[in-house]
């Protein structure tokens, strides 16, 4: 909970326990700076708070860069199975891989056959050897990617 | 390595080039408040520090949403064989999307028409038209969401 006795942006609690960053304040680490979590320090986020990553900023885990994740279960239409073909938009623009599965109206699993491309971040399913998109299959995807 | 010449929380080490949270300091970073790493400019943790996310924390890349990705490897029990269904405990609470694979014994993709649900973050497969729940088998999966 916020302290209103500082008018200060950054400022230290009585004690010197705590650096409080008030609302309005900041910590910048400017290009060559670097705030380090030794083993057994923490950086928790709260709920409510945001941690964000700008186009560019890289991330890593024990050395392997991460990329973004994305998914979600999309319900195909009428007029996607009108026109043999769906499209979803990933939010990447450069995917690195993907995976698709597809579930008929009885929840079985159906993808087999299915035309699957990717354009910029945009997944296609299309019609492909036994596989027809039809209306209100669940495409479950994955993308990962920039 | 901590430095145990000094007994607050937080303070400027000698020559004001580094601000350590010691053991048992703490920053806050209040609502409105900032930690901006500028370009060249990093945050790292090292091998035995955390970071937490808690419930209703958000993580974006590049603003892309980010959500928890988790998956593994289930090994059909002769008991999920009789009972022709098998329930993985993804530990999410609300799942974006799912993605399941099964192997036979030797490793062979038998997925083919099984019956895949979800439900509170629990994935559940079951027999299908084709699919046969069969002890042995090797279920990869993996599920996004929160």
């Amino acid at each position: 909970m916020a302290n209103t006795t500082h008018a200060q942006g950054v400022y230290m609690q009585q004690g010197a326990a705590e650096l409080v960053v008030a609302s309005g304040g900041d910590i910048t680490v400017e290009s060559g700076g670097d705030i380090n979590a030794e083993s057994g320090g923490s950086i928790t986020l709260a709920s409510g708070a945001d941690l964000t990553l700008a186009a560019g900023a890289t991330f890593s885990v024990n050395g392997a860069a991460q990329k973004s994740v994305v998914g979600g279960i999309h319900t195909v239409t009428a007029g996607e199975a009108a026109a043999h073909t769906l499209d979803i938009v990933t939010g990447l623009t450069t995917l690195t891989t993907f995976i698709v599965m597809v579930l008929d109206t009885g929840n079985n699993e159906i993808t087999v056959g299915a035309d699957i491309t990717d354009t910029t971040g945009t997944l296609t399913v299309a019609d492909g050897g036994a596989f027809a998109v039809t209306e209100n299959y669940l495409v479950h995807w994955f993308a990962v990617g920039v | 390595m901590a430095d145990t010449t000094h007994s607050q929380g937080v303070y400027l080490a000698q020559g004001a080039a580094e601000l350590v949270v010691a053991s048992g300091g703490d920053v806050t970073v209040e609502s409105g408040g900032d930690i901006n790493a500028e370009s060249g400019g990093s945050i790292t943790l090292a091998s035995g520090a955390d970071l937490t996310l808690a419930a209703g924390a958000t993580f974006s890349v590049n603003g892309a949403a980010q959500k928890s990705v988790v998956g593994g490897i289930h090994t059909t029990t002769s008991d999920e064989a009789t009972a022709n269904a098998v329930a993985i405990v993804s530990g999410l609470t609300t799942i974006a999307a799912i993605h399941v694979q099964v192997l036979d014994a030797t490793n062979n993709v038998v997925t083919v028409d099984a019956d895949v649900t979800e439900a509170a973050g629990t994935i559940t497969i079951a027999d299908g038209v084709t699919y046969n729940t069969v002890a042995g088998q090797l279920i990869q999966w993996s599920a996004i969401g929160v």
